[in-house]
């Protein structure tokens, strides 16, 4: 499976994954896993205006990445795959894409949610799906940009 | 602004930043200007892209029926970017400029009160514009 880096961050395509991620990645391609940004033509058109012109930039509904992904069909290509939510990236574990590790880049302050890092603030609902990927085997790997140390933050759920 | 019982249409501005930007060009455009009313700071820091368009939306929800908002955004990548235009595609009262700069602001400033809202962004962007030079020494 062709996933150098799967990523939680709920601003998706920004400043921190184009100068920060792209360029240590290295990916030809990021796919953006969201059912909404999928059915939204304005999303896709903002997010894709974020990405250098030279990498392609899929727009796939959760089901259609885990199909893409399970089928093995960009077998040739190294995919940064952006997710919106803790909860996508269960759905996407669950269609059957064996992740080893998730980069938790960023989950800001919603209602109801508390603070595990100063970039990732989780629901009671956040932190049962963390739990059971980590069941899974997942590592959760918080880091918001490369030039920041990364802390696997398993323990912080479970 | 009411002119001897008319009342015409206030034109505010929402600054839209990463990080303190927003409320340090206002807080230094006051130092310029005097203090000024609708103008408002907004931060992208700890926001998701939702609830960053909600702060917004609370904004342009206390002012008045017949006012309109300039939302002047550093640029028009990432939450603040995403957060603007979700808001903007929702209401007719609003209009948005990238790439804030203190001209630009003060601009806004000086020509609300003269401006039509339609031409007001416009305008903006290039007074923002038109103060970004490779300064040539030898040429002042």
């Amino acid at each position: 499976m062709p996933v150098k880096l799967a990523r939680i961050d709920d601003r998706l395509i920004h400043g921190q994954v184009v100068l920060g991620w792209v360029p240590v990645v290295k990916p030809n391609r990021i796919v953006v896993a969201c059912d909404r940004v999928a059915a939204s033509e304005w999303e896709r058109k903002f997010y894709a205006s974020c990405v250098p012109p030279e990498i392609p930039t899929s727009f796939f509904s959760i089901e259609e990445t885990a199909r893409h992904l399970v089928a093995d069909d960009y077998r040739s290509e190294q995919l940064l795959v952006l997710l919106e939510s803790a909860e996508d990236a269960w759905k996407l574990v669950n269609a059957g894409v064996a992740l080893k590790e998730l980069n938790v880049g960023g989950l800001h302050y919603r209602e109801g949610a508390i603070e595990l890092l100063p970039f990732v603030f989780v629901t009671p609902e956040d932190r049962a799906i963390l739990r059971e990927l980590v069941k899974k085997g997942v590592t959760l790997s918080a880091q918001d940009v490369p030039s920041n140390p990364a802390r696997v933050i398993n323990s912080l759920v479970v | 602004m009411t002119f001897v019982g008319i009342s015409i249409k206030m034109i505010s501005a929402i600054v839209v930043t990463h990080g303190r930007l927003a409320q340090e060009f206002i807080a230094t455009a006051q130092k310029i200007y005097g203090n000024v009313k609708g103008v408002y700071a907004v931060s992208n820091d700890d926001h998701t892209p939702q609830t960053l368009a909600s702060e917004i939306d609370t904004i342009i929800e206390h002012g008045g029926h017949d006012d309109a908002f300039i939302i002047m955004v550093d640029f028009l990548g990432g939450s603040c970017g995403h957060a603007t235009l979700s808001v903007e595609r929702r209401r007719r009262n609003v209009r948005i400029v990238s790439g804030v700069n203190l001209p630009m602001l003060l601009a806004f400033l000086n020509k609300r009160a003269d401006v039509s809202f339609e031409r007001l962004p416009a305008e903006l962007a290039s007074r923002g514009r038109d103060s970004i030079h490779a300064v040539d020494t030898d040429q002042i």
